[in-house]
């Protein structure tokens, strides 16, 4: 094994467990995941936990593994990791995964992150206040994306300004490498980012009866089992089992390029697993508490359900906005909101193009300059048609395909080639080098047999369940079909780029593939 | 909520809660 030949390195373990655990903490966490459960009540919970501990987890793991291993070898993205754990012609492309899927996730997910940062500006200076009807700020969100009119593009300044701050503070820690940006980002994020969700949590759980309902009646849509036969459908199961994939991200590549930074002698099962434990707290102490128990308490039952069938967006951007204008010191409450959720979005944004970074740096040998304004520019030629085709579909359609499809398939492959290719005997010897926590033995027998097959059999049911339908466009108006298209193409353009990428470096690098090269 | 829908959260909340800080304090101890 060589020596990695980056300087850059994790200056703290503390740095590295909080970009970690922000890279893990997302908008999801507080928008997806409420917005799975509630539908379900409390038996969601346990496929969700069952889920958890046998394949996100073990998954986790894998990734630091992996991660770790490659970054030993000059490898800082999936392409070379997943050489070096598997001498096949075939592994470094499917390595690509692991910088494609991130960076055309980042391509929508800034845009996301940048409404919360809007609104949280929108919330400060009062511009929506008066407007305490749900419809009212229904069409307030729509005016402030620009999506309500007929017209070609969905184009609104103010989203477009909050957008730009957004993307530019994005590429600013990017291109400040992994101490100097992200790691510094990360250590003062994170606690800002718990602290605010314990303050909402306990305002939340301290509010006062409405109507005759109280906060308990709440709780109880995330909590409450009324129905055992829930286990019984599918669909629960891969709802809760999808969740915990995005919850993770894992199956993205992210966690990999981060692992890359550590030495072998680091540990990565105690900072996996706090990493885990972290973004479990976040998700389903602070995240379960927040939305769905207000909502409950100040629309109730009926109407919230109504208001989470509309998707994630309706409930933090419709419904939390009338809420707060109810409330005392609701100002410092809907901020609070607004910024824990572009804080949120922003630890795990500024991992996304790392991946797509280091393979430009290690593998195409770009410096670090020339790799963060090719990913600049590329980045923002490519969010324009998300930004100005929103209300087309264009990001539903990448959202499909690589923030949903992309990502299990990656995780499935990373997690046979990891028990099965690479051998888990070698790969649980790898993953406690340096361990400061012995993981139980039971692991081993998961991560060996019931991790890829679970993660293959929820490809499989992928595949089985919707692949089709959305691949031939079913139910999609002629009007936005050729939007898709073009969804579809910008994805194709970016991986015939990474293919070339990749085939390129294995003929031209100097020092990582001689192997190769010789043979 | 009923009483067993209380225990439930608690129950997971606490296991949660429990490994951040079995995990935490390792990580302190290895620092000091």
């Amino acid at each position: 094994m060589t020596d990695s030949r980056r300087k850059d390195r994790w200056a703290t373990r503390y740095g590295l467990i909080m970009a970690m655990a922000g890279n893990a903490v997302g908008l999801g966490n507080f928008l997806r995941f409420p917005g799975k459960a509630a539908p379900y009540g409390g038996a969601f919970m346990v496929p969700y936990l069952l889920a958890l501990v046998l394949l996100g987890i073990p998954l986790m793991w894998m990734e630091w593994t992996i991660g770790r291993h490659g970054g030993g070898f000059g490898h800082g993205s999936t392409p070379g990791m997943m050489h070096r754990i598997w001498r096949n012609p075939i592994s470094k492309y499917i390595g690509i995964f692991g910088i494609l899927l991130p960076a055309m996730v980042g391509i929508y997910y800034i845009y996301i992150e940048s409404w919360a940062l809007g609104y949280a500006w929108e919330t400060i200076v009062g511009s929506y206040w008066g407007k305490t009807d749900y419809q009212q700020m229904a069409d307030t969100f729509t005016a402030y994306l620009g999506t309500g009119t007929t017209s070609t593009f969905s184009f609104s300044p103010k989203a477009y300004f909050f957008f730009i701050i957004a993307f530019a503070l994005n590429m600013i820690i990017l291109s400040r490498g992994i101490a100097k940006g992200i790691e510094v980002v990360a250590a003062y994020a994170m606690p800002l980012l718990l602290v605010l969700g314990i303050v909402l949590a306990v305002r939340v759980l301290t509010l006062p009866p409405v109507e005759g309902r109280t906060i308990a009646d709440g709780l109880a849509q995330i909590w409450r089992i009324d129905d055992w036969s829930v286990l019984k459908r599918t669909d629960v199961w891969i709802a809760a089992t999808g969740q915990i994939f995005f919850s993770l991200s894992v199956g993205l590549g992210m966690v990999h390029s981060y692992a890359s930074y550590l030495q072998k002698h680091e540990d990565i099962t105690l900072s996996g697993l706090t990493a885990c434990s972290t973004n479990e707290f976040v998700e389903v102490i602070l995240g379960g508490t927040i939305a769905i128990p207000a909502a409950v308490l100040f629309f109730g039952v009926a109407e919230t359900r109504g208001i989470v069938a509309q998707g994630p967006f309706a409930i933090a951007f419709h419904a939390l906005p009338v809420i707060f204008q109810q409330m005392p010191a609701g100002h410092f409450f809907g901020a609070a909101w607004f910024i824990l959720l572009f804080l949120a979005g922003l630890t795990s944004s500024m991992a996304m193009f790392t991946p797509l970074l280091l393979f430009l740096e290690d593998e195409l040998q770009l410096t670090r300059k020339k790799a963060s304004l090719f990913i600049t520019v590329g980045a923002f030629l490519l969010m324009q048609p998300v930004v100005l085709f929103l209300h087309r579909g264009v990001l539903d359609e990448i959202d499909y395909w690589m923030g949903d499809l992309g990502l299990v398939i990656f995780a499935a492959s990373e997690a046979v080639i990891f028990a099965w290719v690479y051998g888990l005997a070698k790969g649980w010897e790898e993953m406690h080098h340096g361990a400061d926590l012995q993981v139980p033995r039971v692991f081993y027998y998961i991560m060996k047999y019931i991790t890829p097959t679970y993660a293959v059999a929820l490809l499989a049911w992928y595949f089985y369940d919707g692949f089709w339908g959305k691949l031939t466009m079913k139910g999609a108006s002629p009007e936005v079909q050729p939007y898709l298209w073009l969804a579809r193409g910008m994805i194709l353009a970016v991986t015939i780029f990474l293919v070339w990428g990749v085939w390129y470096a294995w003929r031209t690098h100097p020092k990582f593939f001689e192997e190769e090269k010789s043979a | 909520m009923t009483p067993g829908a209380w225990i439930y959260m608690l129950v997971v909340w606490g296991i949660i809660i429990a490994v951040n800080v079995y995990c935490f304090y390792k990580l302190l101890k290895k620092n000091d």
